[in-house]
């Protein structure tokens, strides 16, 4: 489960970061998860840059190793800054925690009556790619069913205290679902309507409360955060697709068991996982400026996991569902985090770059490369 | 003519109405919303044709309904005023949901 070692000679090798700001270049380190070392800093580093990117990212706060965050980032960014990084870290990984207790008795409910499920998206990634389950978090707690049990799990969700609920579109707030709004929200979506339970953590440690109270960032994520007794959402998703074109059904004929924590939990194969991520990574990310940057921490990761047989399936999904392309942009860029791709991935890079003859880059969902965009360049 | 029959009716012609002509709907959504008047809604923009041809048993003090009365004859008029009010009733902006918070639950992590 170790990740890949970043090598910076390499990176420094590719042109493709020879564009990249000091900054930039140290997400990409931070990003990738390893041993740093000291960046040519020809230009010294915005400090309130890093923190502005690292805050975009928030979903890999938790995993940075404590030596990079207080040792080799403290070398870029100002005391003030890294005390607000310190603080938004500490606030992002009780949060994770909280959506993780908050979804134990769901998820235990559903094996205790026999339903067939899996974590996706952010949920599975942690499971399967990051060495605690809290180290990657996201906003949603993300399971998949099959289309008969859809109304099932969702009873189950809500016996263990899930409210059917709708977001205020002003602020990050909960409230009960105006049915008729969620009827049509469901109507032409691959997931139920949100599924919410709002959440006072009893042992939030003094940190953190008083890291929640200082950064004002974290107040999206906890609430009455200038009290001793700040409470947080826990938000699930439970889907009977993964879009609205490609089907559950096939990824959970793969899923399969790990042990978290002392806890048994079902996960996607990385192969129908993988395809997930690159259909997420580039799919969002071509049809928007600077959103999922922090799934490029995924992908990293998973590389170790890819092996050919593995590799194998993964082509054939994405050869399926029409996202070669995508998967040739995603691995493409595997360089540029001083990650060597392994042969069989290599081959697939190779024999993806050329289009097939006469192909039109809209059927064959090329919209181009999605890297510029991650970074939010136009 | 009972009130679903009416409400339908009404939902097809608002749900036709915003195709063909958007800027009347727009018109008429900008109206002052209805007011409840005995079970039916109804706008100020047809409060003249209620009060002068009103039948009776739209009458919000009607007499105790006898088995008569319970179903009142066919009248056209009433029909097409009802189906109006009805329209405007849906045309009117949705009141905002009352928003609830949803309960705390206590969890340790």
């Amino acid at each position: 489960m170790s990740a890949p070692r970043l090598d910076f000679d390499a990176v420094r090798r590719r042109e493709l970061l020879d564009g990249f700001s000091t900054e930039d270049q140290i997400v990409v380190s931070l990003l990738a998860g390893n041993e740093t070392r000291p960046l040519p800093t020809a230009t010294p580093p915005d400090s309130a840059k890093i923190v502005e990117r690292l805050l975009e990212c928030w979903q890999i706060l938790p995993s940075l190793p404590e030596h990079i965050f207080q040792d080799w980032l403290s070398q870029f960014v100002n005391p003030d800054d890294h005390r607000r990084l310190h603080n938004a870290r500490l606030a992002v990984t009780d949060f994770e925690k909280a959506q993780i207790a908050g979804n134990r008795q769901f998820l235990s409910s559903l094996a205790q009556h026999g339903i067939h499920h899996t974590l996706l998206k952010g949920a599975a990634s942690a499971c399967l790619l990051y060495p605690e389950r809290h180290m990657r978090a996201a906003w949603d707690f993300d399971v998949g069913v099959g289309w008969n049990d859809l109304r099932d799990a969702e009873a189950l969700a809500l016996a263990a205290g899930f409210h059917q609920a709708q977001r205020d579109r002003d602020a990050p707030r909960f409230y009960r679902a105006d049915r008729r709004l969620r009827a049509i929200v469901e109507e032409s979506h691959f997931e139920l309507g949100f599924l919410v339970r709002r959440l006072q953590v009893t042992n939030l440690s003094a940190e953190t409360k008083a890291a929640i109270k200082a950064e004002k960032w974290c107040h999206q994520f906890w609430h009455d955060a200038d009290t001793d007794k700040p409470w947080c959402y826990a938000v699930l998703d439970i889907h009977h697709k993964l879009s609205l074109d490609i089907g559950l059904d096939d990824l959970l004929l793969t899923v399969t068991t790990v042990e978290r924590g002392g806890e048994r939990i079902n996960v996607p194969d990385f192969a129908w996982f993988a395809a997930h991520l690159i259909f997420k990574l580039y799919w969002e990310g071509v049809h928007s400026y600077g959103k999922g940057l922090y799934q490029c921490a995924d992908l990293v990761r998973l590389i170790p996991h890819l092996d050919e047989p593995t590799f194998d399936r993964l082509a054939n999904i994405l050869d399926t569902y029409n996202l070669v392309a995508g998967g040739y942009y995603a691995f493409n860029h595997l360089a540029d985090f001083g990650i060597a791709p392994p042969p069989h991935i290599a081959r697939f890079i190779d024999d993806a770059q050329v289009p097939p003859s006469g192909s039109d880059p809209i059927e064959i969902n090329d919209l181009g490369d999605v890297w510029p965009k991650l970074w939010g360049r136009r | 003519m009972g009130r679903n029959t009416v409400s339908e009716i009404a939902s097809a012609i608002v749900a036709r109405l915003r195709h063909v002509a958007p800027d009347l709907v727009g018109t008429l959504a900008a109206s002052p919303p209805p007011v409840r008047r005995g079970r039916h809604y109804q706008s100020p923009l047809f409060a003249g044709t209620f009060a002068a041809g009103m039948a009776p048993h739209f009458a919000t003090a009607s007499p105790r309904p006898s088995a008569r009365s319970v179903a009142p004859p066919f009248s056209l008029t009433s029909m097409i005023e009802s189906i109006a009010s009805e329209i405007v009733a849906q045309l009117a902006p949705a009141p905002e949901p009352q928003r609830q918070e949803l309960p705390l639950d206590t969890i340790e992590i």
